[in-house]
C-alpha cells in the first residue's frame, strides 16, 4: 500500500508518438518536490509518469489498485489538463475509496472549473510542497482542517466551493527537501538531469505565467545547496549531464558566479545546460558557466522585431541580445534561442524580420525553436484576448500543443499562422525536411 | 476494403478515425494543396490529398469521410473511392503522418514498442 500516489498525466497528442524520439524529456520534477515532502512528513509516497513509463490504461489501473493509495495527486499542464480529468474518472472508478487532488499550472488558475467534475475532490493552486502534506494528514489521518490547508479548492457539503487563500511563497527554498528523484525513471528521460535552483521570474512578458505561478519576486537556493543536489545527484543517480530548469538561470549573476565557482572547487567535473534571459547575463558569468562545465545556453528571443518585443513586454533588446549571442559562440558555449508566432501585432513585414533574424543567428551558429503563440491560463494574453485584436478559435485544450493554432490575430488566420510556423519550423531545421535536432539531440552532440 | 483487413472486421475500421501525428503543416490557398512535415521529412498532398487530411483530425470516421467523397464525386463508384481512401491511408500510415485511431488516454499509454495501429 502506498499512501499517496502521484501521476503525471500523458500528453494526448499523437505527435508525442514520434517527437518523443527527438524532443528533450525531463522528469516531473514538481511531482518530485511534492512526494519528497509527503516522505518528510512521515507517509509513502510513489511516483507514476505515464509520459515515459511503459504502461496502458489496463495496466495502470491494475498497479493503482495494487497501490491502494489514500490519496491520488495528479498534476496538470493546459495540455494534460483534460488527460488528467480522464485519469481521475478512471481512478475513482479503480479505487473508489481515495481521494484526488489535482494541481499545477493549469488548474492553479482553473480551480473552480476542475471542481465542477465530481471525480476531482480537492484542488491545490500555486505551489504545494506544505499544503500537500496537510492534505494528507487530513486525508490519511482526519487531522486538521481542510479550510486551514492554504491554496486549497474544495466542494463543502452544500455544494458550494470553498477557496482557501494561496500559501506565502515559499522564501526558504534551501528548507526544502531534494525531489524524490529515486521514484522516477530517470533512465528513461533524455534530460533526467533537471534540477531547480530558483522560482519567480520578474519578466513580465504577455505570453507566460510564470509569474502568476511563482511570483515576480526571484528566490533564490543558496549556490552551496544547489551544488550540494548536484553532487548528490551525480553519487546516487550517476548523472554528468544537469539541466538548471529555472526560467532564469542568471536571475542574479553574481549568485550564478558563486555556483559556478563551487562546481569548479568541488571538480565535479559536469556538463550542463540552462535557460536565460539577456537582460540578467554578462560575458564574464557567460565566461564563468563555460568554465564549469556549460554547454549550451537557451535564450528566450521571442521575435526579430524590437517594436514586437517591446509590444509583448519581453524587455530585452534585440542589440544586447546579438551581443551576448556573439559572447557565448565566443566563450565556446553553444547558445539557442526560442521564438513564438504569431505575435498580437505581427505583420507579415515584422515576420520578415524575424526571419531575417534567424537566418541571422543561422549563419553565426546559434540553434533556434520556435513555437505558436498560445493563450495559457494566467497571461495577460489568455485574459485581454479581446484587448489586443485576438479571437479564440479553439477551446480545446488538448490542442494546446504549441504547433496548432487556437488564436487568430487582427492580421492573420489559423492558415496564416499554420504556413508561417512550418516555415520557421523548416528555417530552423536549417531547410533540413526532418524533425530532429531539437534540444535532445544537442545532449547527444556534446555528450 | 479499407485499410486492408478482413470483412469481419470492416464495420469496426469503418468506424475509426484516424488522426494525424503532425501539427506541423501548411495549406496553399491558391491550389488547395498541403506540405506537412513529418517524422520521416516533408511530404506534399494534391487537393484530394488535403481534402482527406484535414479530415484526419480524430473526429470524422473513415464511413463518414466516404460519404463526404462521394458527395465530392458522385461520378466515381463507391467501390473505387473505398480503394482509394485505403490507398491513400496506407500510404499516410507508412509514412508515420497518421494513426487509424486515437484516444488521447489509452493511445499514448501504449506499450513502448508496440507500434501504433
Amino acid at each position: 500500500m502506498t499512501d499517496v500516489l502521484f501521476i503525471q498525466p500523458p500528453i494526448p497528442s499523437p505527435s508525442r508518438l514520434y517527437a518523443k524520439d527527438h524532443v528533450m524529456t525531463a522528469p516531473p520534477i514538481a511531482l518530485g518536490y511534492l512526494a519528497s515532502s509527503i516522505i518528510r512528513r512521515g507517509y509513502d509516497a510513489d511516483i507514476i509518469d505515464l509520459e515515459v513509463q511503459d504502461m496502458n490504461v489496463q495496466e495502470l489501473r491494475e498497479v493503482v489498485i495494487a497501490c491502494d493509495p489514500g490519496l491520488l495527486g495528479l498534476s496538470t499542464t493546459t495540455l494534460t489538463y483534460k488527460n488528467a480529468l480522464r485519469l481521475a474518472s478512471m481512478l475513482r472508478e479503480a479505487v473508489p475509496d481515495a481521494k484526488i487532488v489535482l494541481g499545477g499550472s493549469h488548474v492553479t488558475f482553473h480551480d473552480r472549473e476542475a471542481l465542477e467534475n465530481e471525480q476531482v475532490d480537492y484542488v491545490l493552486r500555486g505551489e504545494a510542497e506544505g499544503s500537500i502534506a496537510s492534505l494528507a494528514d487530513y486525508v490519511l489521518q482526519s487531522h486538521g482542517s481542510l479550510r486551514d490547508i492554504q491554496g486549497l479548492c474544495f466542494r463543502k457539503a452544500d455544494g458550494s466551493v470553498q477557496r482557501n487563500p494561496r500559501s506565502n511563497l515559499l522564501d526558504q527554498l534551501d528548507s526544502l527537501p531534494y525531489p524524490a528523484r529515486h521514484l522516477l525513471p530517470l533512465h528513461m528521460y533524455s534530460a533526467p538531469g533537471l534540477i531547480i535552483t530558483g522560482r519567480g521570474c520578474q519578466g513580465r512578458c504577455i505570453f507566460c505565467a510564470a509569474k502568476g505561478i511563482a511570483g515576480s519576486r526571484y528566490r533564490l537556493r543558496s549556490p552551496s545547496d544547489v551544488v550540494e543536489e548536484v553532487e548528490s545527484m551525480r553519487s546516487a543517480f550517476g548523472l554528468n549531464y544537469f539541466y538548471f530548469g529555472d526560467d532564469t538561470f542568471t536571475a542574479v549573476p553574481a549568485r550564478t558566479r558563486e555556483i559556478c565557482s563551487e562546481l569548479i572547487r568541488r571538480d565535479l567535473n559536469i556538463h550542463w545546460m540552462c535557460e536565460t534571459r539577456v537582460d540578467t547575463v554578462d560575458k564574464e558569468t557567460l565566461q564563468a558557466m563555460r568554465d564549469a562545465g556549460c554547454k549550451i545556453v537557451q535564450f528566450g528571443a521571442e521575435s526579430g522585431s524590437q517594436k514586437i518585443l517591446d509590444s509583448i513586454r519581453k524587455g530585452i533588446k534585440l542589440d544586447n541580445l546579438r551581443r551576448m549571442l556573439d559572447a557565448a559562440l565566443e566563450i565556446g558555449l553553444l547558445p539557442t534561442c526560442s521564438f513564438m508566432l504569431p505575435h498580437p501585432r505581427d505583420t507579415w513585414e515584422t515576420l520578415e524580420e524575424t526571419k531575417d533574424f534567424v537566418s541571422e543567428l543561422h549563419g553565426k551558429g546559434v540553434r533556434t525553436a520556435v513555437s505558436v503563440t498560445t493563450p495559457f491560463p494566467g497571461t495577460y494574453l489568455s485574459r485581454h484576448l479581446n484587448s489586443l485584436g485576438l479571437r479564440l478559435i479553439n477551446e480545446d485544450t488538448d490542442q494546446y500543443d504549441f504547433s496548432t493554432p487556437v488564436i487568430e490575430t487582427t492580421n492573420f488566420d489559423q492558415w496564416d499562422i499554420r504556413e508561417i510556423y512550418m516555415d520557421m519550423v523548416l528555417l530552423s531545421l536549417g531547410g533540413c525536411p526532418t524533425i530532429g535536432i531539437e534540444q535532445k539531440s544537442l545532449i547527444a552532440e556534446i555528450e | 476494403m479499407i485499410i486492408g483487413c478482413d470483412e469481419m472486421n470492416q464495420e469496426n475500421i469503418a468506424r475509426r478515425k484516424p488522426r494525424r501525428t503532425t501539427e506541423i503543416w501548411k495549406l496553399s490557398r491558391e491550389n488547395n494543396t498541403i506540405t506537412a512535415l513529418g517524422p520521416d521529412g516533408l511530404i506534399e498532398l494534391n487537393q484530394l490529398g488535403a481534402f482527406l487530411w484535414l479530415r484526419f483530425d480524430g473526429l470524422h470516421s473513415l464511413s463518414d469521410i466516404l460519404i463526404e467523397l462521394g458527395d465530392l464525386y458522385p461520378e466515381v463508384q463507391p467501390a473505387q473511392l473505398q480503394t482509394d481512401l485505403s490507398e491513400f491511408f496506407s500510404y499516410l500510415r507508412s509514412q508515420r503522418l497518421v494513426v487509424s485511431t486515437w484516444d488521447p488516454l489509452e493511445g499514448v499509454c501504449m506499450n513502448k514498442g508496440r507500434q501504433p495501429s
